[in-house]
């Protein structure tokens, strides 16, 4: 990366620069998950949110954007996505609870294949270096809703589509270090099976989220394979229903960090979904 | 692709759009209400359950109801129903027109809509295997481009078409991404709803015990963005909606009668 020198450093003087660093994060707006997360929303990071159907990964990140971006006309903005036609602005305002929320740092873009989103992707960098949009002068969070809808077109069991992950994961990594933005990528988790002994039937699965079976992971692994799993700096596992002991009607659910650059991992907090929060 | 300023859509554009959703009813009220007023167009709809508990009864009573006059509260569309296993029967389909026609009468007894009207108003297409699908939905564009009136695709069933495919068990979640996009592209380019009906089969535990699960598999349960259950209790038939962009779960009592689906 052009941007930093490249002479050689010590450690002492890598620990310093750490901790005198302005990385900042921002606040997702729900406390709990503000300390799963070490703070919030880290500039430069790529999160991940896994887990099986229907455990509300959609529905967190409407709060997040809404909890970031609507509060008020200088808030910054976020950028959402939507690959599946999964994006609502009726359950976006249903999270607003101010009487006249902001509506206008939000913006959805609708894409259904790969191609489609690293032109996004592309032109999103290319507004973010002009500067002249008010839009991307105030950017802060990119959601992907969620990736296996691209990738699983291009990629199967004996074709890994590496090229392809190699361009978006660029683009991402790009994106989200020069501009200082976080990206939230939304990922499918399916179950694996186990066999008798104990052992996962099937490839592991790389870092973080299941390299080992815990009862943390609840033998839920997280779609996109080993090259994917290095990408993000933090995996979130988020579940429900009786692996949990939750009655799926008590409307609750679990998110675990299952990879950190942060903090330890294995952490969890379970929260309450509402027809107008989430805490 | 240049945008001016502001990239996609915004909040606002989007909110009239779902306001302005008009909702394909199911003439079960209970069913329609978990829906959140029947099946909305935009999202893909999965409906699964056993042998014998309603899925092609509700599929062919969406095929006439997308037909309802938009004077009556309906969307006066057309519909495209592509069937796997033969399980469309032109006499059922023809009494449960008779009821509904019969029903718009007495409402408004100065309609168009005819018994005939409303089966020309169902596409019927035959399909064999996945391969077969995806070319129909490719072809689908430009038929629907040419017919403007069509806003529902019925797929019943989708899993028969995996039963003896030709790919392989791992190909399977390539080939139902593949379908999955398909279908996605059709309903952001055309603003249609996809209705698609999943069997059940039965899976052991570790621990010898018998359960069913849908067929297609925990890849699939991704894919559609409303999932209904419908499955038999006892004497009754009850909906479960399983997974619902805004809905909290929640469940229904149908019966399935001669004129089609009812409370």
């Amino acid at each position: 990366m052009t941007m930093s020198n490249t002479s050689i450093i010590t450690g002492e003087a890598a620990l310093h620069n750490l901790v005198s660093s302005s990385s900042k994060y921002i606040s997702t707006g729900i406390r709990k998950l503000d300390l799963l997360l070490d703070g919030g929303l880290w500039e430069c990071e790529i999160v991940e949110f896994y887990g099986k159907s229907n455990c509300c990964k959609t529905q967190l990140c409407h709060k997040i954007i809404e909890s970031i971006s609507c509060h008020s006309e200088t808030s910054p903005s976020s950028l959402y996505i939507d690959l599946h036609n999964d994006f609502s602005a009726s359950r976006l305002l249903q999270f607003c609870k101010h009487q006249n929320p902001n509506l206008d740092n939000v913006r959805v873009i609708k894409k259904v294949t790969i191609d489609g989103i690293l032109r996004t992707l592309e032109e999103v960098q290319k507004e973010l270096c002009h500067g002249q949009s008010p839009f991307f002068e105030k950017l802060r969070l990119i959601v992907i809703d969620a990736l296996p809808f691209a990738l699983y077109t291009v990629m199967d069991w004996k074709n890994p589509g590496r090229q392809i992950q190699e361009q978006l994961i660029r683009s991402l990594r790009k994106i989200s270090s020069i501009y200082k933005l976080t990206f939230i990528i939304i990922n499918h988790g399916v179950t694996f099976r186990i066999d008798q002994s104990g052992s996962v039937i099937g490839k592991s699965f790389g870092s973080g989220g299941g390299s080992s079976l815990s009862k943390y992971t609840k033998n839920i692994k997280p779609a996109l394979g080993i090259y994917w799993s290095h990408i993000p700096n933090t995996r979130i596992l988020l579940s429900r229903g009786d692996e949990d002991g939750f009655d799926l009607k008590d409307n609750k659910f679990r998110a675990t960090v299952v990879k950190s650059g942060h903090d330890q991992i294995n952490r969890y907090t379970d929260f309450l979904i509402t027809a107008n929060d989430i805490f | 692709m240049t945008w001016e300023g502001a990239p996609g859509y915004s909040i606002s554009d989007l909110l009239k759009e779902e306001n302005n959703l008009v909702p394909i009813i199911t003439f079960n009220q209970e069913i329609d209400n978990i829906l959140g007023g029947g099946i909305f167009p935009h999202k893909i709809t999965e409906i699964f359950g056993d042998k014998g508990v309603g899925k092609t009864t509700i599929c062919c009573q969406l095929a006439l109801d997308v037909q309802i006059p938009i004077s009556l509260g309906g969307l006066e569309a057309e519909c495209i129903y592509i069937d796997t296993e033969n399980t469309f029967v032109r006499k059922r389909v023809h009494s449960m027109a008779e009821k509904l026609v019969e029903h718009c009468s007495n409402i408004e007894p100065s309609l168009t809509i005819t018994i005939d009207s409303l089966l020309n108003g169902i596409h019927y297409i035959q399909c064999g295997t996945s391969e077969d699908l995806l070319q129909i939905l490719d072809d689908l564009h430009r038929y629907i481009l040419s017919n403007s009136k069509l806003k529902l695709v019925v797929i019943d069933s989708l899993a028969f078409l995996f039963y003896t495919g030709s790919e392989q068990f791992h190909q399977r979640g390539k080939v139902m991404y593949e379908i999955s996009q398909r279908l996605s592209q059709l309903v952001s380019q055309h603003r249609l709803a996809v209705v698609l009906t999943n069997n059940m089969t039965t899976r052991f535990s570790d621990f010898g015990n018998q359960y069913r699960i849908p067929f297609l598999g925990e890849t699939w349960t991704h894919i559609p963005n409303v999932r209904l259950h419908l499955e038999l209790e006892g004497d009754s038939r009850v909906a479960r909606l399983i997974k619902g962009p805004v809905r909290p779960i929640d469940s229904a009592v149908y019966r399935v009668i001669e004129a089609g689906i009812r409370k």
